[in-house]
């Protein structure tokens, strides 16, 4: 039992064995440490190469819960739950193949093709319909949170006019960049008595929501939700940045003990400055959440 | 619990000003990650940049308290380039 304390007392806490100076703070631990990251790069690279259905890219958004969260909004102020709707999500496919396909990020194509033609391709005949855009995000809490916080996009999910939805969860690569675009389609698909009676005629009523929200091309940062992996598969990215945070909080933890004790034992040492490296790392920790929030919507 | 902070507060009043400066580089490094949000590779730059002036200030304090041996910098460099490394990860995705 002395055995193992005193195998942590000489790891993790200063004294005569470890020359005053926590074992795993030594030069030869913070060697392993940099190896340890070396290593994972390489790690991360090689999976990344060859398991593409673990992560080529790396995002917690999935269909489900982007309806759900969707309607969860709505029922907020009252309003019905939308349907999920198969051609809609046909045409936010086809809108997100083309950015990528053209690449380009806007409501508009280069060659002038609108959301509508997409919808109206994917065979949906529409009395009202909008669309909402987002790239980069990594949980589908980020994106509704985002479109929320923009009165234009947050009109289009809370408008009462819409019955149905779509959406589309593509990766690839924009303007040389791996990016995840999630497109969202409304839409209130037109009434069988009025294309019967073509009064009035169905171009007269259709509304284009999204056509008011295009000029806002402003980048809006995504509240940050975690989310079970889909599918329950691994998700690397979840591994590493869970390894990262808590390598960095424990190696925090460690520097902060060592000082603390090394101060009550008035050691004098020579050696980096614990509470130099402790905010160091603290303000890495404060900029990976930053790094994190990088998602935009249009 | 009292030695502590008797000796954190001695410590950042001895060294006001390169903890000053240390602190202010970490505000202009979370400032630069704000407004550079989304931009892989600048993003990067801002990290690499961080870190080699954390180096740097290793050097600079430790020169200053006549206390530069090349373990301290080492210990520096170590510190800083894994977690360049660990960033590069995440920044990856």
């Amino acid at each position: 039992m002395n055995t193992i304390a005193d195998f942590f007392r000489h790891f993790f806490t200063p004294g005569e064995t470890n020359n005053f100076k926590a074992k795993a703070l030594h030069l030869d631990f913070l060697t392993y440490y940099l190896i340890f990251a070396l290593l994972l790069v390489v790690t991360v690279k090689h999976a990344k190469s060859y398991a593409n259905n673990i992560l080529g890219f790396a995002t917690d958004i999935s269909v489900p819960k982007l309806v759900e969260l969707t309607n969860k909004e709505r029922s907020k102020i009252g309003l019905s739950s939308l349907t999920y709707n198969e051609k809609l999500s046909e045409a936010a496919r086809k809108k997100a193949d083309d950015m990528f396909a053209k690449g380009y990020w806007s409501h508009y194509s280069p060659d002038g093709a609108t959301p509508w033609d997409f919808i109206i391709g994917a065979g949906y005949q529409y009395e009202y319909a909008g669309e909402n855009l987002a790239k980069n995000f990594l949980f589908s809490q980020g994106v509704v949170d985002a479109w929320m916080n923009s009165p234009t996009h947050r009109d289009n999910i809370v408008k009462k006019e819409y019955t149905e939805v779509g959406f589309a969860i593509v990766n690839g690569i924009l303007n040389g960049e791996e990016t995840t675009l999630v497109v969202q389609m409304f839409g209130t698909p037109i009434r069988t008595n009025i294309v019967q009676a073509q009064t009035p005629p169905p171009q007269a009523v259709k509304t284009l929501d999204a056509k008011a929200s295009l000029p806002a091309g402003h980048d809006v940062p995504a509240v940050l939700g975690k989310e079970k992996a889909a599918g329950g598969k691994i998700n690397l990215f979840f591994v590493t940045l869970d390894t990262t945070y808590l390598f960095i909080a424990l190696f925090s933890g460690l520097l902060l003990l060592d000082f603390y004790l090394a101060a009550k034992m008035n050691v004098v040492r020579i050696n980096g400055k614990n509470l130099a490296h402790f905010m160091f790392l603290a303000f890495v920790m404060v900029g990976i959440l930053f790094i994190l929030r990088k998602g935009a919507i249009l | 619990m009292h030695d502590f902070f008797t000796h954190t507060a001695k410590e950042l009043k001895r060294h006001s000003f390169d903890y000053l400066i240390l602190f202010s580089s970490g505000v202009m490094f979370l400032m630069f990650l704000k407004l550079l949000q989304g931009y892989r590779f600048y993003t990067f730059v801002v990290l690499l940049m961080f870190a080699i002036f954390y180096i740097l200030w290793g050097v600079y304090h430790h020169a200053k308290i006549r206390n530069l041996h090349l373990k301290n910098i080492v210990e520096y460099v170590l510190i800083g380039f894994t977690v360049i490394f660990l960033l590069q990860i995440i920044l990856s995705y």
